[in-house]
């Protein structure tokens, strides 16, 4: 296990390399560099030179990704080329504000969806199971900043008003205000992944109730609740948690949209921003931190697995 | 009140709902009845950019806003765009306007608590200048060669050539006097302040929002009344209008017509419209065919119904262009006759020009802001019948920076308000002090030295009969199709007082707003 567990940190490593290499290079395809975002339509081709000197930007492309790795590697981050801030002070503020977003979405899509999915699979076929499906699929099926909108005209404007339109605040101004803007996105992002959670707990449960061992379970006499949440559920919440770990590397990089509806401050909005300015110190931490919590909630995941289900062993 | 104001009043309130209290010139605000009271929280939003807070280097509208909060000029602009007095009590001009000296104000203090030295003027005005600093508007500022501290309180500018604008140019945000230890570290200065303003920096997160406090020891005494101001970025317009709606916006910044006419239906809201300087134009890149023919640049001209296209694209707020970037918002303005479509003629001038078949041109168009690709889009149809095939191209700001714009190419310009006639004239078409981007000034001499002539003139009446002849010339035979000028347009609650739109809507002067009773206490 010890060792499986290494093995993974190592080719972990070896993939988030390449992900910085694949996007120092796609950057650089797009014409233009930070310099001439920064001077816009007042570049003169001496303020141009000026600036690309000075940011290191007329150095070979080899000797610059060589260079980023290098301070990398020893903790240095370094500046945004934009914003003139530390990468690490910029990434750590959104960082930190995607998470708590991500973490309140994730929450509520497990403590409405496993539910849901629960009683579509023991209702298969009826009336319950179809409407919970079809009601999922419209969630997932409207665009985000469609549901995003019509949540905060309906609860955020003028007339109803229970929550902010938009923005973040500090969690240290209060914990009401903190959660009070957080509940529209999170609540926009519950309906968009609702649908995976419960699709995924009801085909899996499905498959699992006319397992030999559930029917044994019926026989030996065990109650209906005991067999599914005791039984069950166990085995086949194990794809879900697959599920569950995409949706948080989603969550954490890959909702501009969501973001920029109620503008808050998260890494969605950052990664367009640094493409956009052709910020790349900027964005290849971006990419880094994305691809960090995508590689590494697969790997929790594949670990959840084997301490789930006492069949997978590593080695 | 003098006839130019009154028709400048008048410009301010086509289109204006309500609110005439917030048009500069027609109510002196201090005759309202309630009087000024002090303290409250103003909430802005602002649609992009807000990457840094350093006034030497700031590009966007969003940070000339929050800098204009935490730092002052030698001078600032009024009403009528003239100089006035701002950490400069007076100045005067020598030897033929090549030597300005600026007398500074007593008693200003920074935030950090030193008082202000004409050594930190010199300081602003170095760092601006020198070419490694690599300032945006660094050819803005004008030809200053010199810049030394005569005393404790007085500056003195020496010019290359003369400069007879310089009070109004010293005006320009990034013009902005920095503190000498502040500018010690240009990186720092991107995060922190070094200002004299009326607020102090309290939060600043890029791409995000600016917090600012009240400065208890500003120089105009009594003033700020506001407590604080916020300005947040809301990249999504619907959501800004709803959060205006549910007033947890006061003041929203540059509008589209759109949500203009949105605001200004709502009860105990206005809508504010100022004309302003702002255009976007069409390049007709005259160095080589077809547009190298004035007739086929006068037949383009010709084609376009600006009325029409004023209407379909800005709502109709604005004022109609003749080809020339001077709208009645400047200065140096001069009425001329306007242009009116005239396709009969169009379709003559291009068959003495040889194209009674047409011809073919390309069109680049940035995707931001939307106005470019909206005119582009307008014109092609608009000069299809005469035989113009124009074939638009819209691409991504980044992408028409880097590949498109200023390498000769027939594209279109987007300029904001500029604080003089010189600044936009010299940036449009001079080859050196600017980018001459339809590159027209080498077989047009005569015109571009009238440009430079008139930085010799100090008498505004007469620099103005002066720039007539050049707008004229740029009318008939200038290398840009300039349609009309875009109002600025704001949306506030009555509630924010004493708040005058400017035609250049990023110079915005909070020192005297203040909010009555009925604001909301609530601050989210």
């Amino acid at each position: 296990m010890a060792r499986y567990a290494l093995r993974r940190l190592a080719s972990i490593a070896l993939i988030l390399l390449l992900v910085s290499a694949i996007v120092f290079a796609a950057i650089h395809v797009l014409p233009g560099n930070a310099a001439t975002l920064i001077l816009g339509e007042y570049a003169t081709p001496e303020a141009l030179r000026t600036l690309e000197r000075e940011m290191g930007l007329d150095r070979p492309l080899l000797v610059q990704y060589a260079s980023w790795v290098a301070s990398v590697v020893t903790g240095d981050w370094g500046v945004s080329l934009a914003m003139k801030q530390p990468v690490a002070t910029v990434v750590g503020y959104r960082l930190r504000n995607s998470a708590f977003l991500a973490l309140a979405a994730l929450t509520v899509v497990v403590v409405v969806g496993v539910p849901l999915g629960t009683l579509a699979a023991l209702r298969r076929g009826r009336p319950l199971d179809l409407a919970i499906v079809t009601a999922t699929y419209v969630g997932i099926s409207i665009p985000e900043f469609v549901t995003g909108l019509v949540l905060l005209l309906v609860l955020a404007g003028p007339s109803v008003g229970w929550f902010p339109t938009s923005g973040y605040v500090e969690l240290a101004s209060g914990v009401t205000a903190w959660a009070r803007h957080l509940v529209l996105p999170a609540m926009t992002l519950t309906i968009v992944l609702l649908a995976h959670v419960v699709r995924q707990t009801r085909s899996g449960l499905a498959d699992v109730l006319t397992a030999p061992y559930i029917r044994t379970a019926r026989l030996k006499g065990a109650s209906a609740r005991r067999i599914v949440l005791r039984h069950a559920l166990r085995n086949a919440l194990l794809p879900t948690i697959t599920v569950l770990a995409l949706d948080l590397g989603y969550l954490m990089g890959g909702i501009v949209v969501v973001e920029e509806v109620f503008a808050y401050p998260g890494m969605g909005r950052l990664i367009i921003y640094a493409v956009q300015n052709r910020d790349v110190p900027l964005l290849q931490m971006c990419a880094l931190v994305v691809a960090s919590v995508y590689v590494l909630a697969n790997f929790a995941a594949d670990l959840a697995y084997a301490w789930l289900d006492p069949r997978i062993r590593y080695s | 009140m003098t006839p130019r104001i009154s028709r400048r009043a008048f410009l301010g309130v086509t289109g204006l709902i309500t609110g005439a209290a917030a048009i500069p010139g027609l109510t002196p605000a201090r005759v309202l009845a309630q009087s000024e009271k002090p303290g409250g929280l103003l909430r802005v939003s602002v649609t992009f950019g807000l990457s840094t807070i350093n006034p030497i280097m700031h590009i966007s509208g969003a940070e000339w806003m929050a800098t204009k909060w935490m730092y002052n000029n030698l001078t600032r602009l009024n009403a009528k765009r003239e100089p006035v007095p701002d950490l400069a009590e007076s100045w005067s001009a020598g030897d033929g306007a090549r030597v300005w000296t600026f007398k500074l104000r007593q008693g200003v203090r920074f935030h950090h608590g030193r008082e202000l030295a004409a050594e930190d003027v010199v300081a602003t005005f170095t760092t601006l200048l020198d070419p490694k600093t690599a300032s945006p508007y660094r050819g803005e500022v004008g030809p200053v060669d010199r810049v030394e501290a005569l005393d404790k309180s007085t500056v003195r500018f020496t010019m290359k050539s003369p400069f007879s604008v310089f009070p109004a140019i010293a005006a320009v945000p990034n013009a902005r006097v920095v503190a000498r230890e502040g500018l010690a570290d240009m990186k720092a200065l991107a995060s922190r302040e070094f200002g004299t303003g009326p607020f102090k920096l309290k939060e600043f997160v890029p791409g995000d929002r600016v917090v600012v406090d009240r400065f208890a020891d500003y120089f105009r005494k009594g003033e700020p009344y506001l407590d604080g101001v916020t300005l947040r970025v809301f990249p999504d317009p619907a959501t800004e209008l709803t959060a205006f709606k549910s007033k947890e916006i006061d003041l929203i910044s540059g509008l589209t017509p759109d949500l203009f006419s949105q605001v200004a239906t709502l009860a105990g809201a206005e809508g504010l419209a100022v004309a302003g300087g702002t255009f976007a134009a069409v390049t007709l890149p005259s160095d080589k065919p077809p547009f190298n023919d004035n007739r086929v640049r006068e037949a383009l001209k010709l084609c376009v119904d600006r009325k029409l296209m004023l209407a379909a694209i800005h709502n109709g707020q604005g004022e109609l262009g003749v080809d020339h970037p001077v709208s009645s918002a400047y200065d140096a303005y001069v009425p001329l006759a306007p242009r009116s479509a005239d396709l009969e003629k169009a379709r003559q001038l291009m068959k003495d020009a040889g194209l009674a078949n047409g011809v073919t041109v390309k069109l680049f168009a940035a995707n931001s802001p939307p106005i470019r690709e909206r005119i582009a889009v307008v014109l092609k149809e608009m000069a299809r019948p005469v035989g113009f095939n124009i074939d638009v191209e819209v691409l991504a700001y980044d992408r028409y920076l880097a590949q498109v714009w200023n390498k000769g190419a027939m594209y279109v310009v987007y300029y904001a308000t500029r604080p003089t006639a010189d600044a936009i004239l010299m940036k449009l078409y001079h080859p050196k002090e600017g980018l001459d981007e339809g590159r027209w000034a080498a077989a047009h001499p005569n015109a571009i030295r009238l440009l430079e002539q008139a930085r010799e003139i100090l008498d505004p009446d007469r620099r103005r009969r002066h720039y007539a002849d050049f707008l004229k010339t740029s009318r008939d035979e200038g290398p840009f199709m300039l349609p009309f000028f875009a109002n600025e347009l704001n949306g506030k609650w009555a509630y924010v007082r004493n708040y005058r739109l400017s035609p250049s809507s990023s110079d915005m002067v909070l020192d005297d707003v203040w909010l009555t009773g009925d604001a909301p206490k609530k601050k989210t």
